[in-house]
């Protein structure tokens, strides 16, 4: 950021000659180009016939020869398709079901957990909190197999120095079903949804809650009549960037669902299947990875901006 | 020290919207002059357009000989005070003085010594270490002051630079900041919306409202010799009483007189003497300005003024002086601009309805008068300022 | 401040300019409506509507579900305030219902009232099996334990009901008695009475092998325990002594016996009797609460309340199983046997994880020496400045000697890893390359887009765009950027089209003539303004490393030339394309840049932010110092933004330490290229080994354990400022 001296408006030759030689306005289109250009030869290459894939790049595409009845949705046709080979569709609606209930769960929970720590002054709230949010740090990696586990058999404990075993949670046979994927995510997304949350609710006018006292309600009511209406631009951006997170992951999914049934993987495993089969398929890559990016890129696009929100929580400090 | 020069300079903005309108001025060499008017009237953009920061839409801005409109803030030779300081807040005290100085690649020593010099003077020497953080808001505004001095600039600029200081600081400051304008002896150009720090800190006064300068004077004859509704309604605490009169002969058609509310108060040949052009105003309305200090009650008024009955409505009493409110049955003026002092100051004459005016007016301290009570009250009418009803001109000659 | 989420933020996140996009949100949800739409009729093509409304039952029953709980749990506790009594009996009612329903799902109990159904149950084993016919078969030759277990919905309701009535009540009566005496009396009568319930009922099985006296020596020990508890802390001296006899003879009844299964009834009703009566006078014991107390004790249970589901959900799905690995860790292959580090020594010793055999490479690099020679650059010019305008000796930091000395540390890395290798050298490569280029990328976009006035939301939604896009997507779409097709075809990756094309370029006369001229004359121009400016006394850094960039280009060029080709056995020149994926060791930085091409987005939007976020007084206070455009930023901004770099890196690094899915998809972690995460996944789910797969995951926490640390600290400091 600049504070520039500003200067007389300009003849047209000044503008001209000014933005000829203005480097850095160059140089940040050189870099949205080089940025913008991989997905878009992406989805060019989606467009086209398998052998123009394979024999030239993205850019000679109006050069292409097409054999008749050539369409340029012939991959997305093969892709979205519920054919069990190359068909995309089924694990596009296995996608969904697992980001929609992976964001909105975690929400339920985080939100009350949130209004809590900001709010409600009880002994150790403040070593509680920071134990919380500091486990957004934990890799994945190292819950991940004990969970997997869990969902596998259930959960038992041997106590140690006796033969006793207690059951602490018992063999509820979710392994392989999304439900293993559900829960996961939204144990993963806890600690960031109540940090997240917790910034923007703590920020809520103290006085609010004080005439609410003084009205006579009380958490409850207080949480549920002024801060969650109010919280509703917080709890936006994490939806979206949950709903982001949890439709682009892998590892998890991967986890859960290997080796199950194969109408329930979502579209990544799709794609990292398809990937793995060279030659023959390669061409349906591009518009099978197109597929699975569409549904992110509506959503980013069209509400960035609570997106970036939620990014921003927390991250600049003034 | 430079002499800066405002020769019809005009500042348009994309929308058409006029900040500051065909401005000439004149600020003489060392001198120290404020320009004050209410919030918007356009004299932060002035002083930003002498800055740098604000791009000249029309006129010139010389500083000294030199045309500035296109020189970059740098090379302009100026330091300015900014109304929140404007600290860097990741430097120390003496970084932040030092900053400019080391961006003129100055010798360490001689950074050192200025630096140095200027704490003295500002009684900044134990904070020199400190971040602006942990400073009060009268250090702050002194290492502001520092910051600009150490420069030794040829013009000094400071917009408001009390406004966020509490009462009794601002006071204290006033004086320092004058004193040390007259040590270092450097042009200074001064805005503010306060019209008592205007008064008390300036050699000259330039009052301005909606970009057009509305007069340029010493503080004294600012406040005696207003040139317009304007100036007259806005210097002076509690303002100038304004309202509407006639100018009529006596029934010998010799004195003149005026008639105000039903009273009528017979101007002196002297008055007549100094504002000739009242003769053009023969049976003709007129707006007429007291000051509250032209009142007394008549029972203490020792000078023998003409007196009106009137009827308490309030008092207060401020323990030198108590003021006192009432009704005259003449009606108020309250002009365009004196409606913007309304909306801004809330300081404006109190005004009555459409034809009372609530007169304010400055009585001794002994007086007997309270609320209710019917008393006669002296006016001294050769002290009336008269101002042309549709200019709003001042009546003179 | 309705739309803010920053104390001290920007009043709003300028992202998105004013004009076209104030239509936004209009068109954000018609697109997410369309986009639902279109969703709706795919799963209904593929007969998956069924699964859709099963999705949405779920989550509507979920939700209905919490919310209950959530209401019913705060209207339980805003009964403390109204009615004592009453809170008590309902809060007896929730925990004696589910001490039921655990003691029959655990199958400890038999039926009451219901119809009882026999199950066959091993000896080792605690799966109940049900088949009458094997029961038969097998009550002849083993040795079998029948279990029974009411059928039905009083097999399971009765147990819970009969729990939740029982505690309820006494609950309820101590809570509304006022006199100690009424108290205990009812607590003893309803404890005694349900303790000898469950005792006629235990399954054989679990009766304890113990005798009255351990039992009460145990609740002895027990009790002093807790009294010592509560001298300690001065309070409940007498609760805590009960508490800790009841502890004490349940742990004396239950944990010392051999096993369960040989005890007589008598020892049986011992062994539940003792300890429900202490904690029966334990609970009845206290006064009820005076108003300040009620005060307090409402405010910390509506605490439990909201964080409770929470907290639970945190503690099963992370905390306990992170506590898991870490003792999976400690075990073997199979997690049966203790072998404590063997599975990190393992790791250490394996030279895919560290492989220093080749370090004396790094002399040879050409990275190693020109990294070497431009910190000691750094350092010289930090020093001679300082020299030279003080006269005294000691580091001065300007912008050549910091770039200097980032440039060649970051350089020198890279030597350093190109010839250790290894898995964890990978992740530390990966972490420094990313974090540094990401945070760099993003901190100049940010500031160049600050100059692009309209267009800037613009520009910066496509540097972001890549974040929509999971990694996985991002590695295909890089695969192809990468794509090397024999010589004798097309390519079709452009990166290595545009190769083959400079080489063949580099070949003709003309074209390098005229490269080698515009070089030489950029090179001139960048050298006379090095003069122009020494002269003028500003700082010549950037156009120094200009020129030598142009210099090192120029020399190449003329050996060489550039591009993709060598030279064959006769002279010919054959074309030659770069395996970006294969191509040990560097193919490690081409896969880098694909996460760096993703995460430069996200660094870019929050120094975006923060760079807004300085006050404009203070950049037009450094303008009338006399600050030109790069100084306000290096000397004004970027000092006030230093928290800010901070928290993007910390981010940065822990996002990068996790790093698995690109690795997995371009190369499986084959070609020299992988990293802690694959090797975890490969451990645990392509070999099963348990140890080494838990004590990967142990060494990647690890790695984030100090960001970790950090962020903490930075938090407690936070909060206490």
């Amino acid at each position: 950021m600049t504070a520039r001296v500003p200067r007389r408006s300009a003849s047209v030759i000044d503008k001209l000659y000014r933005s000829l030689t203005n480097v850095p306005l160059w140089a940040l289109w050189v870099f949205v180009v080089i940025w913008t250009l991989p997905t878009l030869s992406l989805l060019v290459n989606s467009f086209r016939s398998r052998d123009n894939q394979r024999n030239s790049g993205f850019w000679r595409v109006f050069g292409d020869e097409n054999p008749e009845g050539f369409s340029v949705f012939d991959n997305y046709e093969v892709v979205l398709s519920t054919e069990s080979t190359n068909g995309m569709l089924q694990s596009l609606i296995s996608s969904l079901a697992i980001a929609v209930p992976s964001t909105i769960i975690p929400i339920a929970i985080a939100s009350f957990a949130a209004y809590a720590f900001a709010w409600i002054d009880f002994k150790g709230r403040k070593p509680l909190f920071i134990a919380t949010v500091a486990l957004m740090s934990i890799p994945m990696q190292v819950a991940l197999i004990p969970l997997l586990r869990t969902y596998l058999g259930g959960a038992h404990l041997t106590l140690p120095f006796s033969n006793r075993t207690l059951s602490l949670v018992p063999d509820l046979d979710l392994a392989g079903s999304t439900w293993a994927v559900v829960l996961s995510h939204t144990g993963f997304a806890l600690p960031f949804a109540i940090f997240l949350l917790h910034n923007y609710i703590s920020q809520l006018p103290g006085e609010l809650m004080e005439s609410a006292r003084v009205d006579g309600a009380d958490h409850f009511h207080t949480y549920m009549k002024l801060v969650l209406p109010l919280s509703v631009p917080a709890l936006a951006s994490f939806a979206i960037f949950q709903f982001l997170w949890t439709w682009n992951d892998y590892l998890i999914a991967a986890t859960m669902l290997s080796g199950g049934d194969p109408d329930v993987i979502p579209t990544t495993m799709r794609i990292v299947n398809l990937a793995g089969d060279f030659g023959r398929t390669e061409h349906l890559l591009t518009a099978g990875a197109f597929a699975q990016a569409f549904v992110p890129l509506v959503v980013f696009f069209s509400l960035q901006r609570y997106f970036v929100r939620g990014l921003l929580a927390g991250s600049v400090k003034g | 020290m430079a002499h800066v020069t405002f020769d019809s300079v005009g500042k348009k903005y994309d929308n058409g919207f006029e900040a500051i309108v065909d401005l000439n001025l004149e600020i003489e060499q060392s001198e120290f002059l404020v320009m004050v008017g209410p919030s918007g009237c356009g004299k932060s953009t002035t002083l930003r357009m002498i800055a740098g920061l604000e791009e000249i839409t029309s006129g010139e801005i010389r500083i000294g000989d030199q045309v500035v409109n296109d020189l970059p803030p740098k090379d302009r030779d100026i330091a300015m005070v900014f109304q929140n300081y404007a600290l860097y807040p990741h430097m120390t005290v003496f970084d932040n003085i030092a900053f400019a100085l080391k961006l003129q690649k100055m010798p360490k020593s001689e950074i050192n010594d200025r630096v140095r010099n200027a704490a003295r003077i500002l009684e900044l020497d134990e904070l020199l270490e400190r971040k602006p953080a942990k400073l009060s808001g009268g250090q702050r505004q002194r290492v502001a002051m520092g910051r600009a001095i150490v420069r030794r600039p040829q013009l000094f600029l400071l917009d408001e630079p009390l406004s966020n200081l509490d009462a009794k600081l601002r006071v204290q400051m006033r004086g320092e900041i004058t004193q040390l304008q007259r040590d270092v002896a450097v042009t200074t150009f001064y805005v503010t919306h306060d019209q008592v720090e205007a008064m008390t800190m300036a050699d000259r006064v330039a009052v301005i409202n909606r970009g057009v300068l509305q007069q340029v004077a010493p503080p004294q004859q600012l406040f005696d010799e207003p040139e317009n509704l304007f100036v007259a309604a806005f210097i002076g605490s509690p303002s100038m009483n304004l309202m509407e009169a006639t100018i009529t002969p006596d029934s010998v058609g010799e004195e003149l007189g005026l008639s105000l509310g039903g009273h009528r108060l017979k101007l002196s040949a002297e008055l007549i003497r100094k504002r000739p052009a009242l003769r053009k105003y023969f049976d003709r309305t007129v707006v007429v300005g007291l000051r509250p200090k032209d009142f007394e009650d008549a029972s203490l008024d020792s000078e023998r003024h003409p007196s009106i009955p009137a009827t308490i409505s309030n008092t207060e009493a401020l323990g030198y002086e108590v003021i006192a409110y009432f009704d005259v049955a003449a009606k108020p003026v309250i002009s365009a601009d004196a409606l913007d002092l309304h909306a801004d100051e809330a300081l404006a004459a109190p005004v009555g309805d459409g034809n009372t005016t609530l007169i304010a007016a400055r009585f001794d301290p002994r007086t007997a008068a309270r609320v209710g009570d019917r008393i006669e009250v002296a006016v001294n009418i050769d002290n009336a300022h008269f101002f042309d009803p549709d200019s709003g001109l001042a009546i003179r000659d | 401040m309705s739309d803010t989420l920053e104390h001290q933020g920007p009043a709003h996140t300028r992202f998105d300019a004013d004009g076209p996009r104030r239509a936004g949100p209009a068109i954000g949800y018609l697109l997410i409506g369309g986009l639902v739409a279109l969703l709706v009729i795919a799963s209904y093509r593929t007969g998956q509507l069924g699964r859709l409304g099963w999705i949405a039952v779920t989550i509507i029953a979920v939700l209905a579900g919490s919310a209950a709980l959530f209401i019913g749990g705060n209207k339980l506790v805003a009964q403390a305030t109204v009615s004592w009594g009453r809170f008590r009996g309902l809060t007896g009612v929730v925990i004696g219902a589910a001490a039921g329903g655990v003691l029959r799902g655990n199958q400890s109990v038999r039926a009451i009232l219901a119809q009882e159904q026999d199950f066959l149950v091993r000896e080792t084993g605690t799966t109940p099996i049900d088949d009458t016919g094997l029961i038969e078969l097998l009550t002849d030759f083993a040795d079998p334990e029948l279990l029974t277990v009411g059928t039905g919905l009083l097999g399971h309701a009765e147990w819970p009901i009969v729990g939740g009535v029982v505690v309820g009540v006494a609950a309820w009566a101590s809570g509304a008695l006022t006199s100690r005496l009424a108290r205990c009396s009812v607590g003893v009568v309803f404890g005694l009475g349900a303790a000898l319930l469950i005792a006629d009922r235990l399954q054989f099985r679990n009766r304890p092998d113990v005798s009255l006296n351990t039992i009460l020596i145990a609740a002895i020990v027990g009790a002093a325990a807790g009294g010592l508890v509560g001298i300690a802390t001065r309070r409940h001296h007498l609760e805590r002594a009960l508490l800790g006899a009841a502890v004490g003879a349940t742990a004396g009844a239950w944990l010392t016996p051999e096993m369960l299964g040989t005890g007589s009834a008598r020892a049986a009703q011992f062994a539940i009797a003792i300890p429900m009566l202490l904690l029966a006078l334990r609970v009845a014991w206290p006064h009820a609460r005076s108003a300040s107390q009620l005060a307090n004790f409402t405010r910390r249970a509506s605490a439990v309340v909201f964080l409770a589901p929470a907290l639970g959900f945190l503690a099963v799905n992370l905390i306990i199983p992170a506590i898991r690995t870490l003792y999976t860790s400690l075990l073997d292959r199979e997690s049966e046997q203790f072998v404590g580090l063997d599975n990190f020594r393992e790791l250490w010793n394996d030279p895919a994880s560290i492989d220093a055999s080749e370090w004396t490479n790094m002399f040879g690099s050409q990275l190693f020496w020109i990294g070497l020679v431009l910190v000691g650059a750094g350092f010289l010019v930090g020093v001679s400045v300082r020299w030279i305008r003080d006269r005294q000796v000691g580091f001065e930091r300007t912008s050549g000697s910091i770039g200097s000395l980032f440039l060649g540390a970051f350089i020198f890395l890279f030597a350093v890893f190109t010839s250790i290798r290894g898995t964890f050298i990978n992740n530390l490569w990966w972490v420094v390359t990313v974090v540094t280029a990401s945070t760099v990328l993003g901190l100049t976009i940010a500031v160049l887009a600050e100059r692009a006035g309209r267009l800037e939301s613009t520009a910066k939604a496509f540097i972001f765009m890549p974040m929509a896009i999971s990694m996985v997507g991002a590695s295909i779409i890089w695969r192809f950027q990468y794509q090397a097709r024999n010589v004798t075809k097309n390519q079709t990756g452009v990166l290595n089209a545009l190769w083959i094309e400079l080489g063949e370029l580099s070949q003709s006369g003309t074209a390098r003539v005229v490269v080698l001229l515009v070089l030489s004359l950029l090179l001139a121009g960048s050298l006379l303004t090095i003069a122009r400016r020494a002269r003028s006394r500003t700082s010549f850094a950037g156009f120094t490393a200009v020129s030598i960039a142009l210099l090192w280009l120029i020399v190449e060029l003329y050996q060489r030339s550039l591009g993709g080709f060598t030279t064959g056995p006769n002279g010919e020149i054959i074309a030659e394309t770069v395996l970006f994926r294969e191509h040990a060791p560097f193919n490690n930085v081409f896969l880098m840049v694909i996460l760096i091409w993703i995460q430069t987005g996200f660094a870019m939007v929050i120094f975006s932010a923060a760079i807004k976020a300085v006050p404009g007084e203070l950049l037009e206070a450094a303008l009338i110092d006399g600050a030109d455009t790069n100084q306000q930023f290096f000397q004004v901004v970027l000092p006030q933004i230093m928290p800010t770099v901070g928290v993007v890196v910390t981010t940065l690094i822990v996002t990068v330490t996790k790093v698995f899915d690109i690795v997995k998809v371009s190369t499986g972690g084959n070609f020299d290229t992988n990293v802690l995460a694959n090797d975890f996944f490969t451990e645990s789910f392509s070999f099963l080994n348990r140890g080494v797969g838990s004590a990967i995951a142990v060494l990647i926490l690890l790695t984030v354990a100090p960001v970790m640390i950090f962020n903490v600290w930075q938090m407690q400091r936070g909060d206490s400022s």
